[in-house]
This record gives structure tokens, C-alpha cells and sequence, in this order.
């Protein structure tokens, strides 16, 4: 969304109408995605009888969504109401890697769809969406909601494969002799980073509800070299570790809990050990940033939660005693924000 | 995953138009502290969401934390003229939002949205939450104030001697033409509660040229006229309901009358037309409505004894299709 062609702005009022018909393209794309129809679909067109009798789908209603999406490039409309996917639509089958398909689902379901209701409150109070509607945690939401924890696991996920990925080309972790993921999940990003280390060792800190998940075969061939502990990074840090890794966990929360982790993840820290925070960064790019828009989501979905500036960042960890070194890009919308020992 | 963002940015530019931010700045780059203290919003959060806004060109930022209306940001202003404020804040609407979360049923079972979420059509929603409607009016004469100058300026009704503006609301249109024909006569017609709320100087310039008819137009639409004009009616409707519509419009129609559709029309124009994104609403929030293309507003008349003559664009979204006795 930042390197869009130039082209000529529309009129003020077309403008705002394209902004304010956003809702639709996000519920189009969650409609087609719980259908399915990219997993239907290849390059060769399909009449959209065929591809609305394989999903279920009611016809006349799913041409005219087809046709819209067609309309930003999501899939190609040929003669005769047949459509093919697109580059872009590839990435709402299921399994292309970095699939987008469960974020669709998601962004249709009805947890995120109830705390949107309340963006005025939320900019009214400051507080959260979630809170509003449910008068509740998004993770007390979730768990009382198995079909949406599952879908909302699956957009995490999805996400993770490519930012991993890109985490670990583009920082060098050579020197790390312990490194501890924490809220580190079902540990692809971990088991990613052993591989390529082959010294390393690793732990995998989660609640005991997560690492209870961990694929069998996730840490196939670091055997030897990895520890899975159970606990709350508001209570404790795993020890011995020379490096912590937190990825998208310190976006989730307001600076006062961000601090509890940072600050128990620094008592435990050598003089030359680091914290590695992976996150978003909100810069002065003009433009509706990555970090920008995800903000936002951040702002309605979590009590206090927020994408932070290299500035915000920096303070964060001053006042756990922490100082910022470096933020390395990476290839995908996320960067590692390097900090030691202050 | 720029689609994606869509919800966001709706909700987003829904927020700050409920607050009225915009009612609050000028040409002048205002602190957000400012803004937030004569809005009632809580300032951190307005910053965040104010800057995404000025990604997107709603606002400007500068100097930091500072904040100028961009020429997209005016339109949410109350008084502009063409202002989405009250168009902005319907789609932000709770009625609006349950709607949405049915789209996926609404792909495996063609029906609506609304019906989905609340059990009965929109109209019913809307008129026990009295303060959702009240938005969705203003939302809708927002629109109607910008397109029916477009219309009265596109088409050439100089010829029209009384002309029925069938679902006419509040009589903006009517009002609009009855101004530049002095010659024309008008019929306000729409159901008896929406007519009782026609403005009382909507028409005071007009004394003798209009009269008011309360009524539903499926079942009976005004005598007398040579002309009947449908403004955003036909598009809430399917085929079989317009069937009617038109049917009843048909049969007053003397042999040299005309039927105006003020429509939007799905083109084959590639990107996202305005009617196409139009298309979606009416999928999700009403029973069998649809943008339509030439060739089904061609088939639709048709089936009511109606020719489709030309469509004029208007340099709006909106068109007028023009059909005669067949």
C-alpha cells in the first residue's frame, strides 16, 4: 500500500466514497474466503455456476462479489461470467505460503466485527472495542469461541510463515547462544532460526495452553538443543538465555504491561545479552503505512496495544533499563528492534 | 491485505465524522489536544487515528500533532456542500454493521444480510431505531442534494408538463426541478409518513405547482402525469417488486409519457466503479436490490411493456435511463 503508481486523485467526493466503501471489499474478501473459492480456482477461467455448485454458494450473489473483487484485482472476469484467479487472489487459497485466507475469515467474524461498532466510544474513552462489546478481554472472547480461536490461530499463523522468514535473513544472530522465544507460540519462528544456527540453543516460552500445541515434528532435527517451558511473561523469563525474542507480543499491550516483560526479561539478562523485539515500526512515510492501518486494529481489538514510533520504542525501553541499538528492516512489513543492557 | 484494511478505514473516517471533527478545523493546523478537547475525544487515540487518516489523504499532518483538513477531509464537514458526514456515520452504524457479518451466508443462500441479522427487512429495523434512521435520512438527502442538481442539469425535462417523482422522500429533487422548469408541474409521492415530514418551506416558492400524495407505489402511483421520475428506487428492489413498480407506472402512462430511472449503471469499466461497490450494499442490507447494467435495466422495462430510449450520464455516479411506452 505504500508504492502504489501514481495516478490522479479522484475527486474529493469519489475519494471519500472509496474510503468509506472500504467495509465492503474487507467483507467481500471475508465472504469468498470462507467459501473457499480460491481453492477452487486456478489461472484457466470457471463459469461462476460451476465455482458457486463446488462452494455452496448461491450464483447471482457470488458473480456479483466476483465481479467487484475482479474489479481490484482479485480475480479476472472473462465472457460468459467465468473467472480465474489472479497473482493477488493466490493468496486466498489455503495453502499458499503466507496465505491471507484465515485474516479474511477473521476480519468478517463476528468478534472483530462487534468491537468495530464502538470505534466512536473508542475514540471517545481511549478504551478498547472488545472491551465494549464484550466487556471483555479479546483473549477471554476468543476462548469462550472455538471456531473463531481457531480461525484467529490460523491468520496468526499464516502470518508468521513469511515474517519469520524474513526475520531470519535479514538479522544476523551469530553470537546467540541462548535464545529464548518468549510468547514464542508453536515455535515456527524458533524452530526456523535453529535450523539455520546450528550451535544455538533455543527455548519456547508460551502458556501452558499454547506450548501444549507445539507440532510433534516442529523441532525435528534441533533435538538436544531446545526447551519448552510453560508460564506467563508477566510472572517470569526462562533463565540461562542470552537473548530474548519477543515477536509481535509487545504490540499487544499498553506500556505499563510491556514494561512487566521488559523489565523481567532485563534482570535476567548478561551484560552483553539482548532483547530482540519484532514489530511493526510507525515512521513519518507518508501514506497509509502497514503500521498505520495495523495500529488502528490495535487500538479497537487490545487494551492498549499500539504499533510505536522508533521514539516510542526507544522510551519503552529506556525506562525498563534498556537501551535501543539498531532497527534492522526486513523484507516484509516487520523489523527487529535490537536493544541491550543499558 | 490492503483490501483487507477496508473495515478499518470505514470505521475509522465513521468515527471522527460522528465526533465532528472536521466542524472543529479550518485552514489553520489545529494541536490534536485541541481538536479532542472540542470533540470530546480522548487525544492519544484521536492522534492515532487522525495520522492513519492523513495517510489517506483525509487530513494533513504538520507541524507534529498538528492537523489541517485536506479538500477530502471537508466533505465530512456538516455543511459542505456535497457533505458524506451523515453517509460516513451510517456506515459505521450498528443496523450496517450486524448486516456485514452475514456476508458468507448470503453467498451460500442469496439472501440479505439484514434479514440474516435482525429477521425482518431494513425498513423495519430502521423505524424502531429511531435515531439509526434519522442518520440514514440525512445520509441519503447528503446524496440526493449533490446528485439531483447533477440530474436537473443532465437531462433536458423542458418539455414535461406534471411529473410525478415517484418515492420522491422529502422532495429534494422535485424541488431542484420545479426551481429551473418554471413551467413544470410536480407530484410528490411517497408512503403517507415520509411525505408528513416533508420540510414546510421545501416547496413554499412553489405554491400551485406541487401537491403531495401519500401512498405506497405498489399499489397505485399519481394520475395525470406525463412523467414519472424513480430516483435510488429501482435499485432497492428485485426484478419482481420493480415488475410491479413499473407495471403501475405503465398503465398511467399516456402514449407519449416517459419514465425516468435515476440509477447508477454497472458498466464494463474496469476497477471499482462506484456502482459496482454500491452493488455490494444493496446485496448485504436489502431483499433482491442490485445495480444493474444496461442490458438488465433494457430487460427489466421491457417486462413491463416499457422501451429503454438512452442513458444520460450526469457527471455523477448517477444516471438517468429514459424508457417510453413499448
Amino acid at each position: 500500500m505504500t508504492d502504489q503508481p501514481a495516478q490522479a486523485p479522484l475527486p474529493p467526493q469519489q475519494a471519500v466514497m472509496q474510503l468509506l466503501f472500504g467495509k465492503q471489499l474487507t467483507y467481500c474478501l471475508s465472504g469468498v474466503a470462507w467459501l473457499g473459492v480460491a481453492d477452487h480456482l486456478d489461472a484457466t477461467p470457471m463459469p461462476v455456476e460451476e465455482i458457486a455448485a463446488k462452494t455452496g454458494a448461491h450464483a447471482p450473489s457470488l458473480y456479483r462479489v466476483m465481479r467487484l473483487l475482479a474489479s481490484m484485482g482479485i480475480f479476472k472476469e472473462e465472457q460468459g461470467k467465468r473467472f480465474a484467479l489472479t497473482p493477488a487472489g493466490e493468496f486466498l487459497k489455503s495453502d499458499t505460503p503466507g496465505t491471507l485466507r484465515y485474516f479474511a475469515m477473521m476480519f468478517g467474524d463476528e468478534w472483530t466485527t462487534r468491537a468495530y461498532e464502538h470505534f466512536t466510544g473508542c475514540l471517545r474513552s481511549g478504551q478498547d472495542g472488545i472491551s465494549q462489546a464484550y466487556g471483555n478481554h479479546v483473549f477471554d472472547v476468543l476462548a469462550e469461541r472455538p471456531k473463531q480461536l481457531e480461525v484467529f490461530q490460523a491468520a496468526m499463523t499464516s502470518g508468521s510463515a513469511l515474517a519469520g522468514e524474513a526475520i531470519n535473513q535479514a538479522y544476523n544472530f551469530s553470537g546467540i547462544k541462548r535464545l529464548a522465544d518468549v510468547g514464542g507460540g508453536h515455535g515456527a519462528l524458533l524452530a526456523s532460526i535453529l535450523r539455520r544456527y546450528p550451535e544455538m540453543q533455543g527455548v519456547l516460552f508460551d502458556r501452558a495452553e499454547i506450548v501444549a500445541g507445539v507440532p510433534q515434528d516442529r523441532f525435528a532435527g534441533c533435538e538436544g538443543r531446545i526447551a519448552i517451558e510453560a508460564g506467563s511473561f508477566f510472572e517470569r523469563v526462562p533463565d540461562g538465555c542470552d537473548a530474548y525474542i519477543m515477536k509481535h507480543i509487545i504490540h499487544d499491550w499498553s506500556d505499563e504491561h510491556c514494561r512487566t516483560i521488559l523489565d523481567l526479561m532485563r534482570e535476567k539478562l548478561p551484560r552483553d545479552g539482548r532483547v530482540l523485539v519484532c514489530e511493526m515500526v510507525v515512521t513519518d512515510e507518508p501514506g497509509p503505512t502497514p503500521a498505520k492501518m495495523l495500529d488502528i486494529e490495535m487500538l479497537v481489538m487490545t487494551v492498549g496495544g499500539k504499533e510505536r514510533t522508533p521514539e516510542e520504542f526507544r522510551q519503552l525501553f529506556a525506562s525498563s533499563g534498556l537501551r535501543l541499538t539498531r532497527i534492522v528492516p526486513t523484507s516484509r512489513p516487520i523489523s527487529v528492534i535490537e536493544a541491550v543492557p543499558a | 491485505m490492503q483490501l483487507l484494511f477496508g473495515k478499518q478505514i470505514t470505521y475509522a473516517v465513521s468515527g471522527i465524522a460522528r465526533l465532528g471533527v472536521a466542524d472543529h478545523m479550518d485552514g489553520t493546523p489545529k494541536p490534536v489536544k485541541e481538536i479532542a478537547a472540542k470533540t470530546g475525544a480522548h487525544a492519544p487515540t484521536l492522534y492515532r487515528v487522525m495520522r492513519m487518516l492523513a495517510g489517506l489523504g483525509v487530513f494533513k499532518e504538520g507541524p507534529k500533532r498538528h492537523f489541517v483538513l485536506a479538500p477530502v477531509g471537508e466533505l465530512l464537514r456538516t455543511n459542505a456542500l456535497g457533505s458524506l458526514r451523515y453517509m460516513a456515520m451510517m456506515l459505521g452504524e450498528e443496523f450496517s454493521t450486524r448486516a456485514y457479518e452475514h456476508v458468507a451466508t448470503c453467498l451460500r443462500t442469496g439472501g440479505n444480510g439484514v434479514t440474516e441479522a435482525y429477521s425482518k427487512p431494513i425498513w423495519d429495523v430502521l423505524a424502531e431505531r429511531p435515531e439509526q434512521r434519522d442518520t440514514y435520512q440525512r445520509a441519503m438527502s447528503n446524496v440526493s442534494a449533490v446528485s439531483a442538481h447533477a440530474i436537473a442539469a443532465a437531462y433536458d425535462f423542458s418539455s414535461i408538463e406534471r411529473l410525478a417523482d415517484v418515492g420522491g422522500g422529502q422532495g429534494l429533487l422535485l424541488a431542484t426541478l420545479l426551481r429551473r422548469y418554471p413551467y413544470l408541474h410536480g407530484v410528490l409521492f411517497d408512503r403517507p409518513e415520509v411525505v408528513a415530514g416533508v420540510p414546510a418551506d421545501r416547496f413554499e416558492s412553489y405554491t400551485g405547482r406541487v401537491e403531495l400524495e401519500g401512498g405506497s407505489f405498489f399499489d397505485r402511483v399519481p394520475d395525470g402525469c406525463d412523467a414519472y421520475v424513480l430516483k435510488h428506487i429501482i435499485h432497492d428492489w428485485s426484478d419482481e417488486h420493480c415488475g410491479k413498480i413499473l407495471s403501475r407506472i405503465r398503465e398511467k402512462l399516456p402514449k407519449d409519457g416517459r419514465l425516468l430511472v435515476c440509477d447508477l449503471v454497472v458498466s464494463d469499466e474496469p476497477g471499482p466503479t462506484p456502482a459496482k461497490m454500491l452493488d455490494f450494499q444493496m446485496l448485504i442490507m436489502t431483499d433482491g436490490g442490485q445495480e444493474r447494467t444496461e442490458e438488465e435495466f433494457r430487460d427489466l422495462l421491457a417486462a413491463s411493456g416499457l422501451r429503454l430510449t438512452r442513458i444520460v450520464p450526469t457527471g455523477r455516479p448517477i444516471s438517468v435511463i429514459e424508457a417510453v411506452p413499448a
